[in-house]
């Protein structure tokens, strides 16, 4: 399992002369790039190794177990794409992707947006800020497990949250994990209160914009409005970019939260059953393991199409680093 | 700044304190519950109107005794299990993924734009389905029943906090390394004695990490693991959270217990975490 | 490539390991003795099987237990891998009934003739569960019942008659008592429900070869069932499904806030105990005059597996289970023993308890088995609430719902059916 949460450190922009050192003294240096090109695959030997027998095997062996219909019980017979054309025609798998989709497009903007405003917050310069930067970060470190349990308790219909919002006045709160309309809500909200995991990355990333730049702006009689606009955005959107990649997958993948809240068959009327968790489900509690097999190269095929085109597309709007360093 | 009047920036001041104070108490208040929740005695009325956000009559704190105390689940043979699984895969992951990184980062060698995206490919795979034909890949190694599934793949980098290392180092300044270079360090000293000093920020970021995941696993643990004492916290806590009998005073004070080791670990390394990322910008 | 041979070689393994299952019960039966490895699932009475642990190593010196909790969320996916493995332990719960029919568990016919077990006193709804073409997988050691407990107390408050135990009502007549019981009690509620699935006999919703959904559970009798419930439900005679989540049945018979519910009979009589009521016991209701009385009954499914590396062991392990641990649950924990004969000795002179066994001597059908039996009907728990709420007509979305539960049921029987 990785972590579905990153801390990132954006790259700084590196001094303007080192480019074009770089590039002279390529074209004089064959042998001592020779031996650069041994050390190289020597340095990253241990991942090479570790990511042919702990992945691609049993990459490949899940690609051929999609084409079986193996329940582990049993031993496998070649299907064909039969698990694959048995999905589409299921209506739990189309209720999972809906329930996916629907999450991520809700939560990842929202996430964006939360945690890029919770950084700002906290990059400003003001005296004990640091005693705020240790709460609001805190539950970046607390486990989705440990999160999602006490959270099941929270959102009781008659729990603390909906106690808070009678108080403020609205009368009928909705009922969160118990009704299938509140259920994704639920999720995205127990994600926001996460959002310091968010937050971090961005507040890193806003620290790397040159102060002199906001120096420029406030000459010019820029307001902090626009100086955020025409500075601030454009020189995070590299950060923008990680936490953006990062958040769509972790929305895509989401599985701990969704299994303590709503069971492995994916809460009531199905509505917490998460990509993932179903494809748990059937593998795991079914022993359907060529369908849940053909399930996840379906899942790594959408989600890579939709990270390639977000990569592609990144660099008509990621601000250019001047001169990458290779 | 000084352009603006005294009165708005006042003003813009106490609004952003506000705003401070009402997040915090967001994320405090549920903790500040949780406690309380803990506290209660057995069958208490938990969910009491008005809320109870902090511990203020009940202090049954023999509960957290109680929820460890179980002699069917010794629990601190359980934390002495997962503190050695995680001290493996936190040495495996820092050892590994600062070398792969620093390849990734700042050596040339061929195919090496292809592996990166192969790289970040290995993000997006799902781990479910790898864990049957990875589980048959360690029963055939012989590794079942022991500890091994558990750390040996740490030492094979984790693409995740490669990825980190590696965006990590591409912003440090080379003159270092040049400098160690023209004074005759190799390739190894250079990585020894230059860049891992220097990525001691990014390091702290994974060894926080890494922690967090291998002390919150629970299925790897569950699969591999076939005896009560080869078992660690998370499934001792799994156990303990019996749905046929919820003691929610107990579920509570586990989930509290099974939190503050990494909550001490982030009070311990959050000058590093934050101020360490802080201070990247500054180095550029 | 490397790799490729690398996958090869685990498709290879998972092919001969899948082939591995079919073993059958080993021919060489081996002595009792050694250490016999038992895992289950969180047990609420934890002394029970430390004392079948006891008994077990006193009466075959030389044996221990070894007993391993594993939590219900990971239980399946780990014994699954175990089995996997060859590893799985010698005595476990039989979660999933694939593992019968894969050949993972031994058969206990040879140990049920030894050990003299009368599996014909045992309840018939429960070892169902531990049947598989005619022979017994599985055994266990207590009647885990869902029964029609109610409150005598509150019953002679309104003035309402105790419903009887020795024959079930009808849905309506149940309803009617529901009604009366609101109206008599005011803030009380009359009567709370499981969706009927989790009570009924299956033949209600499913055909007798279990093997169709639709036109069965749509039929007019079930879908008045379910309007009947979903009636107490919206006219607030029944607790809601978000207060039945909040507080259960069995806490709410306990506080005297309910005066009778289909539901875990043990947890609901501890607790009207605890409340210091008198409380009763009569069969669920049936969906119209004349049909079977059902009883629901579960049961702690403790089998042998094929691959145990101390097979004889591990049966007579489970035939202490069946036998003396019938026992032991009784003195022990206080709980019925799945053993029929010893049902009055646990009832003693307690009417209650009387009551209990004569419900459950009511029920004389065996259960029925389905194949992914939760999996296919748990759309229809959702419908439930949802008709318990007035979201959803019970007639309209069971009608509606119908084809998609015959299509799961159907996937399930054809899983079930590859299974070798």
């Amino acid at each position: 399992m990785t972590a579905g949460v990153a801390v990132n450190v954006p790259p700084a922009s590196p001094p303007p002369d080192r480019a074009g050192q770089g590039r002279s003294a390529r074209r004089r240096r064959t042998t001592s790039e020779r031996r650069e090109a041994r050390a190289g695959i020597l340095f990253a030997s241990p991942w090479l190794i570790g990511m042919l027998v702990f992945t691609v095997g049993p990459i490949v062996a899940s690609i051929v177990i999609s084409l079986t219909d193996w329940s582990l019980a049993s031993s496998p017979n070649f299907v064909g794409t039969e698990n694959y054309s048995d999905m589409f025609q299921s209506r739990d798998f189309r209720n999972s992707v809906t329930v996916t989709l629907t999450y991520v497009l809700i939560g990842v903007p929202l996430f964006q947006v939360a945690g890029l405003a919770l950084a700002l917050l906290l990059n400003l310069r003001l005296p004990g800020m640091r005693i705020f930067r240790t709460i609001l970060f805190l539950p970046a470190v607390l486990s989705g497990v440990a999160v999602a349990v006490l959270w099941s308790q929270l959102l009781n219909p008659d729990g603390p949250v909906n106690e808070a919002l009678r108080l403020l006045g609205v009368s009928d709160p909705p009922g969160w994990l118990s009704s299938p309309r509140w259920s994704v809500p639920a999720v995205v909200l127990i994600g926001l209160w996460s959002t310091g995991t968010g937050a971090i990355i961005y507040l890193a990333g806003l620290q790397n914009v040159p102060p002199e730049l906001y120096e420029v702006a406030r000459i010019d009689g820029a307001g902090p409005v626009r100086a955020f606009f025409k500075i601030t955005l454009p020189m995070i959107t590299p950060t923008l970019l990680f936490t953006l990649l990062n958040g769509i997958i972790g929305a895509f993948q989401m599985f701990d939260i969704a299994y303590v809240l709503g069971g492995s068959r994916g809460g009531s009327g199905g509505s917490l059953s998460f990509y993932l968790l179903y494809l748990w489900n059937e593998g795991f509690r079914n022993g359907r393991f060529g369908y849940a097999s053909a399930l996840a190269w379906v899942f790594v095929v959408v989600a890579g199409v939709l990270i390639i085109a977000i990569l592609k597309t990144s660099n008509r709007w990621v601000y250019e680093e001047s001169g990458d360093q290779r | 700044m000084t352009k603006r009047p005294l009165a708005s920036r006042v003003m813009s001041k106490s609004l952003a304190y506000l705003l401070l104070l009402a997040l915090s108490f967001t994320i405090l208040l549920p903790l500040g519950w949780m406690v309380t929740v803990a506290l209660k005695p057995d069958f208490a009325p938990v969910f009491t109107t008005p809320t109870q956000w902090f511990p203020t009559s009940d202090w049954h704190w023999e509960n957290f005794g109680r929820a460890l105390s179980d002699p069917a689940r010794p629990f601190l043979r359980y934390t002495l299990n997962t503190l050695v699984i995680v001290g493996l895969n936190i040495v495996g992951t820092v050892i590994s993924c600062s070398l792969v990184g620093y390849a990734f980062a700042r050596l040339k060698f061929p195919g090496r734009e292809f592996l990166f995206g192969v790289l970040i490919v290995t993000l997006l795979i799902p781990w479910h389905v790898l864990l049957i034909p990875q589980f048959l890949m360690y029963f055939k190694l012989g590794w079942y029943g022991s500890i091994l599934p558990l750390v040996v793949p740490a030492f094979f980098g984790n693409a995740f906090f490669i990825f980190l290392i590696r965006q990590y180092i591409r912003t440090l300044p080379r003159e270092f390394e040049l400098a160690a270079t023209v004074d005759g360090c190799n390739r190894l000293q250079v990585f020894w004695h230059i860049i891992l000093p220097l990525c001691r920020p990014v390091l702290a970021v994974c060894v926080v990490f890494a922690f967090l995941t291998s002390w919150n696993d629970l299925l790897g643990p569950l699969i591999y693991l076939l005896r009560n004492e080869d078992y660690t916290v998370a499934i001792g806590m799994a156990n303990m959270v019996s749905r046929a009998n919820p003691k929610l005073n107990l579920l509570m004070a586990a989930n509290l217990i099974m939190m503050v080791p990494p909550i001490v670990l982030y009070f311990v390394a959050q000058e590093k975490l934050i101020g360490g990322i802080a201070s990247v910008g500054i180095k550029g | 490539m490397g790799f490729m041979g690398k996958g090869a070689l685990v498709v290879v393994a998972a092919v001969a390991l899948g082939g591995c299952q079919d073993g059958g019960p080993p021919t060489d039966p081996t002595k009792i003795g050694g250490t016999v490895s038992l895992w289950y699932l969180e047990d609420p009475v934890p002394e029970f099987l430390e004392s079948v642990k006891a008994g077990f190593e006193a009466k075959y010196p030389g044996t221990t237990v070894e007993l391993t909790e594993v939590p219900e969320d990971g239980y399946v996916t780990k014994i699954d891998t175990a089995i996997l493995a060859q590893q799985p332990p010698d005595v476990g719960f039989v979660y999933e009934p694939r593992w019968m029919k894969a050949g993972s568990m031994m058969p206990l016919d040879d140990v049920i003739k030894t050990e003299g077990i009368k599996t014909e006193n045992m309840n018939q709804v429960a070892l169902s569960e531990c049947d598989y073409d005619g022979h017994l997988y599985c055994l266990g050691s207590l009647t885990g019942s869902v029964v029609l407990v109610y409150n005598k107390d509150l019953f002679d408050k309104a003035k309402v008659a105790y419903p009887p135990a020795d024959k079930p009502m009808t849905i309506d007549e149940y309803a009617t008592m529901a009604r009366a019981l609101k109206a008599g009690l005011g803030d009380v509620f009359g009567a709370s429900a499981g969706s009927p699935f989790t009570w009924s006999d299956r033949r209600t919703h499913f055909s007798d070869d279990g093997r169709k959904i639709a036109g069965l559970v749509d039929d007019d009798s079930t879908v008045h069932l379910y309007e009947v419930l979903a009636g107490l439900g919206r006219d607030k005679v029944s607790p809601s499904p978000a207060e039945a989540e909040l507080v259960s049945p069995g806490d709410m018979l306990g506080s005297g806030r309910l005066a009778m519910a289909i539901t875990d009979m043990e947890f609901a009589a501890k607790t009207l105990e605890q409340g210091k009521f008198r409380w009763g016991a009569a069969p669920p209701p049936v969906e119209k005059a004349g049909d079977e009385s059902f009883v629901f009954v579960g049961t702690d499914k403790y089998g042998a597996f094929t691959a145990a590396k101390n097979p004889a062991t591990a049966k007579a392990l489970v035939a202490y289970i069946a036998t003396e641990g019938n026992r032991i649950r009784m003195e022990k924990t206080d709980q019925p023993p799945l053993d029929a004969t010893m049902l009055a000795t646990w009832a003693g002179d307690n009417t209650s308890r009387k009551e209990v066994v004569d419900v459950l001597s009511t029920s004389k059908r065996p259960g029925l088995f389905v194949p992914g039996y939760w999996e296919v009907v748990a759309t229809l728990g959702d419908l439930y609430d949802q008709m318990a709420t007035g979201e959803a007509d019970p007639r309209g979305s069971i009608t509606k719902e119908a084809p998609e539960l015959q299509a799961k049921l159907d996937r399930e029987w054809e899983t079930w059916e590859n299974i070798k």
